[in-house]
């Protein structure tokens, strides 16, 4: 049998809503992963779509390629500043 | 709702089979909190639920205080089989039979998907939506089991040579199956039923490479009367909070 493998288990609500990370689970493959996914995680018919991925295949980037964008305030514009701009644009000041 | 338009052995006939699902789905429950991993844990207590929900909906169409009767009778007043009576504390052992049950489950459930009885009918069409996740789970994970370890493998087909024999006091006749047969409450005899079951038990064998000495049911408790050893304290347990007040309302 195939050691247990971590897997990471995405849910898609009914409609127009995109599939959410809700945990992970150990199986021996995909088929189980899917199908202890269902009873794990949505049982109660959290979702109507599942996705597993295996932890594995997943590429990830830890905090060292993500701390250069810390303190970067100009990048949380709250829109004040160009709406200003745009004001005194339009009165021609 | 009760069902007092079929007769009364049809209705042994039912009775019989919702006492199985009962049986099965409290054994299997018994798992929570210990099964060998949490998503096993989870998942063999869904399908338990499942299992009380079929038993459930089965003592509805026969009286109208569903929990008075699932669990307050007397012990000679259940219709289950040994099968599903007998408490297996190791893992391999309710592993084999929860897929030998399933196989003959879903024989069952087809048997009275078009039931003279509408309500059974539509119990049935939705069971069966359900059985075949329960099938699929009991075999995924005793075909991955078989492939692991010699000692895994060795284990679950002890356990098979063991339970096969027992599974088949499922198919022993049932008081009341001439009368269902003949109302149309259920199209398959208990032979024809035990006929389909070896065949598709026999199928899973052949693709898991397995051969087994198969000799016909010698199980000494298959009348449905008569209740496996340690049947009492199974029954005390599934009453033990009951019992703490036994006239409360819940």
């Amino acid at each position: 049998m195939t050691a247990s493998q971590i897997y990471e288990v995405f849910l898609k609500a009914d409609g127009k809503s995109e599939f959410r990370h809700v945990g992970a689970l150990g199986a021996a493959d995909n088929e189980m992963a899917l199908l202890l996914a269902r009873e794990c995680y949505c049982r109660r018919a959290e979702g109507e779509q599942i996705w597993v991925v295996r932890r594995d295949d997943i590429s990830s980037a830890d905090s060292s390629e993500t701390a250069p964008n810390r303190n970067k305030s100009h990048r949380h514009n709250d829109g004040k500043l160009v709406a200003e701009h745009r004001r005194q644009l339009r009165e021609g000041s | 709702m009760t069902l007092l338009s079929i007769g009364n052995d049809a209705q042994e006939h039912l009775l019989a089979f919702a006492d199985d699902e009962h049986m099965m789905g409290s054994h299997l429950a018994w798992w929570i909190g210990i099964a060998p991993f949490l998503e096993e844990d989870l998942s063999l207590c869904s399908i338990a639920q499942d299992e009380l929900g079929h038993a459930i909906a089965l003592y509805e169409l026969l009286v109208d205080d569903v929990d008075h009767f699932a669990l307050r009778r007397q012990p000679s007043e259940y219709r289950s089989c040994s099968f599903v009576e007998m408490a297996l504390p190791q893992w391999e052992d309710t592993l084999v039979r929860h897929w030998l049950y399933d196989v003959g489950e879903q024989i069952r459930w087809n048997a009275v998907v078009d039931s003279s009885v509408p309500e059974l009918s539509s119990i049935a069409q939705r069971a069966l939506a359900e059985e075949s996740f329960h099938r699929s789970h009991s075999t995924l994970l005793l075909r991955r089991s078989l492939s692991g370890s010699e000692e895994a493998r060795q284990r679950l087909v002890s356990s098979m040579e063991s339970l096969l024999p027992q599974s088949m006091t499922m198919w022993s006749p049932v008081a009341g199956e001439a009368d269902a047969l003949a109302n149309g409450v259920t199209s398959l005899s208990s032979s024809d039923a035990e006929t389909a079951y070896s065949e598709a038990v026999h199928a899973d064998l052949n693709e898991w490479g397995i051969s087994l000495n198969w000799a016909p049911a010698t199980a000494p408790n298959n009348d449905r009367v008569t209740r496996v050893e340690g049947f009492d304290e199974f029954h005390a347990s599934l009453n033990l909070v009951l019992d703490l007040d036994p006239d409360t309302e819940w």
